[in-house]
């Protein structure tokens, strides 16, 4: 039994938020889970799994770019970066995303 | 640039689907172990680790699957697809095979025939802007130019003329040496090396330095001789060259090399005709090819120039048009687009007939296979799946014929290429090489295929599939099964096939008949068994006529004595029209007829069996110095003296526009020869003959032989003849003379050529018709059983089919005699003996066309209508 799909919006904020991790340093997938883990103090511990479908969408949107690489300890693994156009879009995402927050907080603030 | 990179992601995605399933397996992969491994640095037991992290992770399966709905979801689908249709295609080897063999070979004469004219019509000369070059002719051919011309001041027409490429022959020999190999020199203007854009490889073009007089004379040498004589050698530039002037001799000059000319540069009648070497114009010759400036039209620019013609000649014909301008490629090509549109236009209908054939062939297999799509319905397959099925099967049968087609194309053109220059007498503009697979011709051939694709791909337009689910499921084969629309479909199609292939064979037709009308045809002489031998006296030993007279005689000795027979000189070859020359009689003076005038030497008529009617064929004894004599042909003879003997009464034969021609010597008339046609087209046999040495003899001789030795033997007997009498001889060719009559071979090749397209199309035809009928036969099975069961004979049955094959057959014939018609325009020009509208021809390709269409119902309808109507009636 496949996964519900998931909503357009977490679908959206794995987007952003692995776009953002990529801003900061280029790395693999799992580097990338961690960072936001890392970041978010283990408040955001998403489904590590579903980072993965997030890349390939980044990426076939043009937004990241990935190629094989060597960790230190001398692994093969995925590397991501982020290309122009993700840092460009990033920027956007941002701004669009604080805005639907904002949003949805006059709406659920609303008496 | 992001966006490219994210649909190159895409596309290796999607056809490396299972690469990225790999990829994924490893990236999962890893990223579980780094993170067991995190777990296991937090105090975790190894197992404890792992499951922790596979938690994390979620259902890699899961991940897996969304990631393969985010590619695109081409690759499962279409591979299934091509699967499908392969193995349909595989279920129907002799449709498929039949398919696509028909269709290479149809797509591959096109494709063929389109390179064949795009490199002769459709490309350039190989110079720059070369739509601008015209040839500048001062008089119709035929009449004598003006004089003086060569001072046209081309500096005062720069308005329309932006250079004036000027140049002048020059053969040089190479070296002292008697057996000095002749090499092709052009001494040119700066007009001309502007105007053709002529560029060096290595050194530098010529300049304006080199233009001054005085001093050594800079040249630049040909590719070929570069490489021949020089051996390739890089630093050719700045040697000194020593040559010998053909035609001056003793007169010597010093060539300073200061480039060699860019590879595949040529000037003159055909790309063949490569130059050696080019060397400034130092003094005023008559321009015959100008560069017009960009915007002015032939017309302005042939009022001007005869307007400067006029001002500069110093004498002018009485009936002078003014000057003309031709393109240089109309020039070059002109004379060949009857043969190329010829050529184009058969290997289309022939196309044009194979996609007939392909359509027919896919229709019935489409209706044979209504079952099969009826269980697929049946079983939940939509319309649109059983398109897209069907449209990847004419997909993939297109796309195999035009791979296969374009193979065979490059295998075609490397054996025609060769063979057509030849053929047409002259090599592509840009070289025989030119005549090859190009952007065009896979741009033009390529349309074609996705043409014929979209037209295949709307017959399933024409299948009622759905309407009768039901009844095709149930297997009902009763007559009447068969829609009206399909059946005229299949009418029509067959019918056009047998148009079409009418048009070719009564094309063919007409072109065998003018072959064989040539090779019957009595031009008055025989040319089998004779070889035509060409030379060139170098020498300064021979001070006048009588020297030459004396060297030529003494080589019919010495040819005699090696057995090589007598030496027939003559002025002039067959298969090409004859200079005309004005002719009075004596006592009629300024009543002039115009004739032929060859001047020809003893043993002429005996070698081209050509009869004296009167008096005596020429003599040892006609020299230069004896009686002027002549012998006029019986037309000529009865044209001017219509009541009275010709033989003792005089002639005299001059050109009345050339200035100066004043009266020439009376020449007795001494024998009446046969009529001569020198060409097929040749109509008027009035001709006079003059001994060969009574006509200026000079440094260029021709020669006839009569001989059963083949050329090469004949090369080498006159070679040693004609060294032992004169070493510095050039003996410059020897070729049959049968081989001269281009028109009697192009015929031939006409002829063969579609030869070859009738028979492939009338098999098509036949193909198409004997698959028709057949799955008529078995469609009617049951009626034509009934029929035989109530007491019908089978030959009566067979009739029925023959009488609606007839109906059909009878509908192409009369749609194929407009096509026939056509097609005999198009061959108009190069018809012998025969009109383009020829009912005899055309009648004899309608029988040819009705047997072959008679055969293949007959053929067809006899294995398909059973011998036992009781077995076919149980079975259905």
């Amino acid at each position: 039994m496949p996964p519900a799909p998931q909503s357009d919006v977490l679908r959206g904020a794995i987007d952003l938020l692995a776009l953002k991790a990529l801003a900061l340093e280029s790395t693999h997938g799992w580097g990338i889970g961690q960072r936001i883990q890392e970041i978010s103090g283990g408040e955001l511990a998403v489904n590590q799994g579903s980072l993965y479908p997030a890349l390939q969408r980044l990426e076939h949107r043009g937004l990241v770019a990935s190629a094989w690489g060597t960790t230190e300890n001398g692994r093969r693994a995925r590397y991501y970066r982020l290309t122009a156009a993700g840092r460009r879009a990033l920027g956007d995402e941002l701004a669009s995303w604080r805005r639907f927050v904002a949003a949805v907080d006059v709406v659920l603030n609303a008496t | 640039m992001s966006r490219l990179l994210g649909i190159a992601a895409r596309l290796r995605a999607m056809l490396f689907g299972r690469g990225a399933d790999w990829r994924a397996y490893e990236e999962f992969r890893f990223h579980l172990d780094m993170e067991t491994a995190k777990n296991e640095r937090l105090g975790m037991s190894a197992d404890e680790a792992r499951r922790r992290a596979v938690a994390a992770f979620g259902i890699p399966d899961g991940h897996r699957d969304d990631l393969r709905d985010g590619r695109w979801p081409l690759p499962d689908d279409v591979l299934r697809d091509v699967r499908l249709a392969a193995r349909a295609l595989r279920a129907t080897p002799g449709f498929t095979v039949a398919a696509i063999a028909s269709l290479a070979l149809g797509l591959a004469l096109t494709a063929s025939a389109v390179a064949v004219v795009n490199a002769y019509l459709g490309r350039s000369l190989p110079y720059p802007h070369a739509e601008r070059l015209y040839h500048v002719m001062y008089a119709p051919p035929g009449p004598v130019e003006p004089h003086g011309v060569a001072r046209i001041d081309w500096r005062a027409l720069g308005d329309v003329v932006e250079d004036a490429v000027t140049a002048s022959s020059e053969s040089y020999y190479l070296g002292d040496d008697p057996g000095a190999p002749t090499v092709r020199g052009l001494r040119v203007s700066p007009g001309f090396l502007a105007g053709l854009g002529v560029r060096t490889a290595i050194g530098r073009p010529l300049g304006a330095d080199d233009f001054r007089t005085g001093g050594t004379r800079a040249a630049l040498i040909g590719d070929a001789l570069w490489r021949d004589r020089f051996g390739g050698d890089p630093h050719v530039v700045g040697r000194d060259v020593r040559v010998e002037i053909e035609g001056r001799d003793g007169r010597f000059e010093t060539l300073h090399v200061v480039g060699v000319l860019a590879p595949g540069f040529w000037y003159g009648r055909d790309s063949d005709a490569a130059v050696d070497v080019v060397t400034p114009l130092l003094t005023p010759r008559q321009t015959y090819v100008v560069r017009l400036r960009d915007g002015v039209s032939p017309r302005t620019a042939e009022r001007r120039l005869t307007e400067a013609a006029r001002g500069v000649a110093t004498w002018i014909p009485p009936t002078w048009p003014g000057v003309t301008l031709e393109s240089m490629h109309e020039r070059y090509v002109g004379a060949l687009r009857p043969t190329l549109v010829a050529i184009a236009v058969a290997a289309g209908l022939v196309l044009a007939i194979t996609c007939v054939n392909v359509a027919v062939l896919t229709l019935l297999r489409a209706m044979r296979s209504q079952r099969d799509v009826a269980v697929r319905v049946v079983l939940g397959a939509g319309r649109a799946d059983l398109l897209r099925l069907y449209l990847m099967e004419i997909g993939m049968l297109c796309a195999a014929a035009l791979a296969a087609a374009v193979a065979l194309t490059a295998a075609l053109l490397r054996v025609l290429a060769p063979l057509l220059a030849t053929e047409l007498g002259k090599p592509a503009p840009r070289g025989t090489a030119a005549v090859a697979i190009d952007w065009t011709v896979l741009g033009v051939v390529g349309a074609i295929g996705l043409a014929i694709a979209l037209t295949l791909a709307a017959v399933p337009a024409l299948l009622p599939w759905q309407r009768r689910l039901g009844e095709t499921l149930r297997g009902a084969g009763r007559a009447g099964t068969d829609g009206l629309v399909m059946r005229r479909a299949r009418s029509t199609l067959i019918a056009l096939e047998i148009a079409g292939s009418l048009a070719l064979v009564a094309g063919c037709g007409l072109m065998i008949r003018s072959a064989v009308g040539m090779m019957q045809a009595d031009l008055g002489f025989r040319a089998a068994g004779l070889v035509r031998v060409s030379l060139v006296l170098r020498d300064a030993a021979y001070p006048d006529a009588a020297a030459f007279e004396r060297f030529y005689r003494a080589l019919g000795t010495e040819l005699a004595a090696r057995g090589a027979g007598t030496p027939a000189f003559a002025g002039w070859p067959p298969y090409e029209e004859a200079p005309t020359q004005t002719v009075e009689r004596d006592g009629r003076v300024g009543d002039g007829l115009a004739s032929g005038a060859v001047a020809v030497g003893d043993g002429y008529f005996a070698a081209l069996g050509i009869p004296l009617r009167r008096g005596r064929a020429f003599t040892d004894d006609d020299r230069v110095a004896s009686e002027p004599v002549a012998i006029v042909s019986e037309t000529l003879a009865r044209r001017l003296w219509p009541d009275g003997d010709a033989l003792g009464r005089r002639v005299r034969a001059f050109e009345p526009q050339q200035p100066g021609a004043g009266p020439v010597a009376w020449r007795t008339v001494v024998g009446v020869a046969a009529d001569v046609r020198q060409t097929y087209d040749d109509r008027d046999a009035s001709d006079v003959y003059v001994p060969y040495f009574q006509d200026a003899p000079g440094r260029y001789a021709a020669f006839y032989l009569r001989t059963t030795q083949p050329p090469a033997s004949v090369v080498r007997t006159v070679r040693a003849a004609v060294a032992s009498l004169d070493p510095h001889a050039v003996v410059r060719g020897v070729r049959r003379v049968d081989e001269l009559d281009r028109r009697l071979a192009s015929a031939r090749f006409m002829s063969s050529m579609l030869t070859g397209f009738a028979a492939f199309t009338a098999l098509l035809a036949m193909l198409g018709i004997y698959g028709v009928v057949a799955y008529a036969a078995q469609q009617r099975g049951r009626e034509m059983a009934i029929r035989q069961a109530i007491g019908a004979t089978r030959p009566a049955v067979i009739a029925l089919f023959l009488r609606d094959g007839g109906r059909v057959l009878a509908a192409g014939l009369a749609l194929g005699i407009g096509a026939a018609a056509g097609v005999a325009r198009v061959l108009e020009h190069q018809l012998y003996g025969v009109r383009p509208f020829d009912v005899a021809t055309l009648a004899g390709a309608c029988l040819v066309m009705t047997a072959a269409g008679v055969v293949a119902v007959w053929w067809s309808a006899s294995r398909g209508v059973g011998r036992d109507p009781v077995a076919v009636l149980n079975d259905a």
